[in-house]
């Protein structure tokens, strides 16, 4: 059986790490695992951008990097920057010089992704996962630069989003305020990314599961070396009490913490803490897996994300729900445009990724309606590309938009800025995906189910039978008047006609 | 489950579906379709609905129940206008709708139908202490509706619609001068007894029509298509010239204009004419769905439900609307209105030290209340999607260009300060980017002192000295606002900046 090893170095806010792994089948062993302390974030998080001292001392850590890869004689690696660099404002900078010096080629990982990677990691390492997203769960993955949350009941991704509330970005924020009172700043900042999160959601939703991920389990174990997977609120509050008004210098005296990681204790239980509040629970259940460990098993094609497009289409039914869209409108378009997309796959040579932004297009085709009428299709385009969704990429929501943005503009909307970078082959999928998308949205004119199957007869022209238990009248008219886009597309001509039961 | 309510306005030229989920005194378009018809032209001509446009009628309104029926909708109201009032067989043409439809349809006088125009156009203008004639140009008839204080004081209807004195004036040709000035006349002597006030502060067109030739002007002026318009009388003397120069087919091609109004445009253009002729105005407001929306709300009225801005207690529209808007996009009323309160102290102290007027406050204030909108889009740059929100909804009581320098009050309220280079910066005149600076450093402290949303900041002082500004923060001895503090700390730079001082922060407790 073929083995195969792989690197994954992962720069972090507050270290560098990376990890080791060799696969044969399905086994895996761990070969090594560095990690070198390098707080870049602080730069980030205060000046903007990151010092040419830390840039030096972070090729000197990637030199090393890359000598432990040789000496495994480890060729395919990935490297990937979090927030610390994605966020510096000379980042462009650190790549080239990190890589010119170092030899390391390193990516920037987009914030999207990040969260994708972090939640199907840990989807696979907790046993009964599912089970937990059913009944409520708040999935947070608490890191030095960020803190990304995913909140999902009965399958639907209700909010997911990466928000700067990061322990060693709070710690830096809150420096300049005495050890006395640092505690209760925090606290009150924290509560503001609880308030401004719970309200996004219906006040109806109940969660009762907290799962934590991310750097912060680290110092968590080292603080109460569970033997489990649980961590209580006692626990926290207890520790919380006795260290809340200490000095760093206290604090690694007083709990054997290393300097780097007392300075983010504060912020991480207090952020645990009133993450508990939201699923009224008293205690939280981790994982174990590290970031990098989990990039190595997700890069290496060992995770397998098996529900990952029904969860995509419960999601994105949940935001068509929060701008009151016709979802059982959205649904039934959504089939008919699946139908067409795998009927025509001769006529439009498109590929998977493509049918899964036909699906986003089609469900979320009138969010923009919540803003206003005048405009939606540029509101609908600016609210879909800002989506984030685990599993969807930023350019993958970007044609979405698009799309949604073909087939809905009128002739005083403008086209959106990021038009211009699009290339004539993108502009095409577009123009493809928003003929199918209106051709499906008026067989469902009247948001009434009215015609309820179709069958599709391809010749010289296309003909569409609808079947219906009455003239389905308002789907006629519409489909002539929408199918024009699909025509000048597809160079094909397409006809709806009746089928009437009488059943 | 919300309450759905629709409403159809059955004109000369179109019908109308309007679709509407109500919820807290809001009411909400989730539903906007429209059919031209034009079954106004057989009346005008033959005094009576042919039998094609009787089948037209109920095949239009098949086609409206049945997206009525999908979308739930419990309660409604039609409306038939001019061409029912004027058609000898329009008891014909309700019977045939009711046995084919079982709907009832509504006729109503051409003074209900201004009332109702105004009943919508209160919720988008503010008329306090102003003198506005309301104006709404049908197929059919004109309604004038006169309103002094918010208190409509008279309304008249004239046979003025725009394709009735096409039929008779013009026909289906391009119009000669000699018809043209026939017709002006004609017009002029129609509107003779409707001067109720010779003296108006503004003058308001609501009808399908006039809102297209709005648009014209909208586009060549790039500007947003908003609900309410605004065009100025010099263009627009100029747009009358243009058209009565050109063919229907013509007029057609010209951008903005509707095809299917191309040859009605002209007879509405001139009854605008002469309108702000009569009252010597500088320029019009137009103001779209203005029947439709007054339906609605007469609708929910009949109900026993008042909107937001109808609150006895709720005087300032333009503020209620704001709250409005503002729980549209779930946001935090406590903070928002926190912000907005201290933004207030702080413009109140400071206005007159950085050369701006009190006229600017509302502009400051529309920006406090939004500027965290863009959270309902996503965390993650909030602040551009408050700028784009902003931009998108529209404002009631403010113009396109206020609505712009709001929208980038609420831009910069967090993150980096504004840049020419930046777009939505760069396109402002440099006397909106200057009061955008000023008004944006007020909010961004502003903000910064609720920065734990825990409302701990009771007051503010500011004092303005030549060697700084000293901002001095009242709170409750037993309060900790560190937080509030730094947060201030944190977003006093533009504020420095614009006043080229530093600024010292205290607290007095």
């Amino acid at each position: 059986m073929k083995t195969e090893r792989i690197g994954i170095i992962n720069v972090g806010a507050s270290a560098f790490r990376m990890y080791i792994g060799e696969y044969s089948g399905d086994s895996e062993r761990s070969l090594d695992y560095l990690v070198k302390p390098l707080r870049i974030g602080t730069d980030t998080f205060t000046q903007g951008y990151i010092g040419l001292e830390n840039v030096k001392k972070a090729t000197e850590i990637l030199k090393i990097f890359k000598l432990k890869l040789e000496e495994y004689g480890i060729h395919k690696y990935k490297a990937l920057c979090t927030s610390g660099v994605r966020e510096a404002t000379n980042q462009d900078f650190f790549l080239d010089y990190t890589h010119l010096h170092s030899g390391i080629k390193l990516e920037v990982l987009d914030p999207s992704e990040e969260v994708y990677i972090k939640y199907v990691g840990v989807r696979n390492s907790v046993p009964g996962f599912s089970t937990l997203e059913q009944n409520g769960l708040v999935f947070a993955n608490v890191s030095s630069g960020n803190v990304t949350l995913n909140i999902t009941l009965k399958n639907k991704l209700l909010y997911a989003g990466t928000l700067p509330y990061g322990s060693l970005r709070m710690r830096q924020m809150f420096r300049s305020i005495s050890h006395i009172k640092r505690h209760k700043a925090i606290e009150e900042y924290v509560r503001k990314m609880i308030v401004s999160v719970v309200a996004t959601l219906d006040p109806e939703i109940k969660c009762s599961h907290l799962l934590g991920a991310g750097s912060s389990i680290n110092l968590m174990l080292r603080l109460f070396k569970p033997s489990g997977n649980i961590i209580t609120r006692e626990q926290l509050e207890e520790i919380y009490a006795r260290v809340r008004m200490m000095s760093l210098v206290e604090l690694t005296e007083e709990l054997g913490l290393r300097k780097d990681e007392a300075s983010v204790l504060l912020p991480t239980i207090i952020t645990y803490l009133q993450l508990m509040d939201i699923v009224k629970n008293d205690y939280f259940s981790f994982s174990r897996l590290t970031f990098p460990h989990t990039m190595s098993l997700y890069y290496s094609g060992r995770i397998k994300d098996t529900h990952l497009s029904s969860r995509i289409k419960n999601t994105l039914i949940s935001i068509a729900e929060k701008y009151r869209a016709d979802t059982k409108h959205a649904r039934w378009v959504n089939y008919f445009a699946r139908k067409f997309f795998d009927e025509f796959s001769d006529l439009h040579s498109l590929g998977r990724d493509s049918r899964v932004i036909l699906e986003a297009s089609v469900i979320l085709h009138d969010v923009g309606k919540y803003v206003s009428d005048d405009a939606l299709a540029t509101n609908s385009y600016h609210i879909i590309k800002s989506l984030k969704i685990p599993g969807l990429d930023s350019k993958m929501l970007l044609m979405a938009a698009a799309v949604v943005y073909e087939g809905n503009k009128t002739f005083h909307e403008k086209e959106p800025q990021e038009y211009a970078s699009m290339t004539s082959a993108e502009r095409l999928t577009i123009r493809k995906l928003a003929g199918i998308m209106l051709i499906s949205k008026a067989l469902d004119m009247g948001n009434n189910r009215h015609i309820t199957d179709i069958d599709i007869q391809m010749s010289d022209q296309i003909i569409v039978y609808a079947r219906a238990e009455r003239e389905p009248y308002l789907e006629m008219y519409t489909f002539d008047h929408q199918k024009l886009l699909f025509t000048e597309t597809f160079g094909t001509a397409i006809e709806l006609r009746a089928r009437i039961s009488y059943d | 489950m919300n309450l759905i309510v629709a409403v159809i306005d059955m004109g000369s030229n179109s019908f109308r579906l309007q679709v509407s989920e109500v919820k807290e005194g809001v009411y909400n378009v989730i539903e906007d379709y429209k059919e031209t018809v034009r079954i106004g032209d057989g009346v005008y001509n033959i005094g009576k609905f042919s039998p094609e446009a009787i089948e037209t009628i109920i095949n239009v309104l098949k086609r409206m129940k049945i997206i009525m029926e999908k979308m739930k909708v419990s309660k409604w109201r039609i409306v038939g206008t001019a061409p029912f009032r004027d058609a000898e067989n329009a008891d014909e043409a309700i019977s045939a709708v009711k046995a084919a439809l079982d709907f009832d349809i509504d006729v109503i006088s051409g003074t209900e139908e201004a009332r109702l125009t105004y009943l919508a156009a209160t919720g988008s203008f503010d008329l306090k202490g102003l003198s506005t004639l309301f104006v709404d140009v049908g197929g059919g008839s004109t309604e004038l509706s006169f309103v002094t204080d918010g208190n409509l004081d008279a309304t008249y209807s004239t046979p003025l619609g725009c394709s009735r004195i096409t039929q008779q004036y013009f026909g289906k040709h391009r119009a000669k001068p000699d018809e043209v000035s026939k017709l002006e006349k004609y017009i002029k002597r129609a509107l003779k007894s409707a001067i109720a006030n010779p003296h108006l502060d503004k003058i308001v067109f609501t009808g399908g029509t006039v809102n297209n030739l709005a648009q014209v002007f909208t586009r060549r002026s790039s500007l947003s298509d908003s609900v309410v318009k605004y065009v100025d009388t010099a263009f627009f003397t100029h747009l009358v010239n243009e058209l009565a120069g050109k063919s229907y087919e013509e007029r057609g091609k010209m951008p903005g204009i509707e095809a299917a109004r191309a040859d009605i445009s002209l007879a509405a253009a001139l009854i605008v004419q002469n309108l702000l002729n009569k009252y010597k105005m500088d320029g019009f407001y137009t103001f779209s769905g203005g029947l439709r929306n007054g339906i609605t709300i007469d609708l929910l009225n009949s109900m026993g439900i008042q909107m937001v801005f109808q609150h006895i207690d709720n005087q300032n529209l333009r503020y209620a609307k704001l709250k409005e808007t503002g729980r549209k996009y779930n946001y935090e009323e406590v903070h928002a209105l926190h912000v907005t309160a201290l933004s207030e102290r702080i413009f109140l102290q400071a206005h007159k030290a950085l050369h701006l007027k009190e006229s600017d406050w509302p502009l400051l204030e529309a920006a406090a209340i939004l500027h965290d909108v863009g959270q309902h889009i996503g965390y993650a740059k909030h602040h551009k999607h408050s700028y784009y929100l902003i931009n998108n909804t529209e404002l009631v009581g403010y113009t396109d260009r206020e609505r712009e320098v709001i929208a980038n009050i609420a831009r910069y309220h967090r993150r980096g300060l504004p840049k020419v280079k930046q777009t939505n910066f760069g396109a402002l005149s440099d006397d909106e980017r200057d009061k955008v600076c000023k008004l944006s450093a007020i909010l961004r402290v502003a903000d910064g002192l609720d920065r734990s949303h825990s409302q701990l900041v009771q007051d503010i002082e500011v004092i303005i000295r030549k060697d700084g500004i000293y901002i001095e923060v009242v709170a409750d001895s037993q309060i900790d606002v560190t937080m509030e503090l730094a947060g201030l700390e944190k977003k006093k730079d533009l504020l420095e900046e614009v006043f080229n001082k530093k600024i010292i922060c205290g607290t007095r407790l």
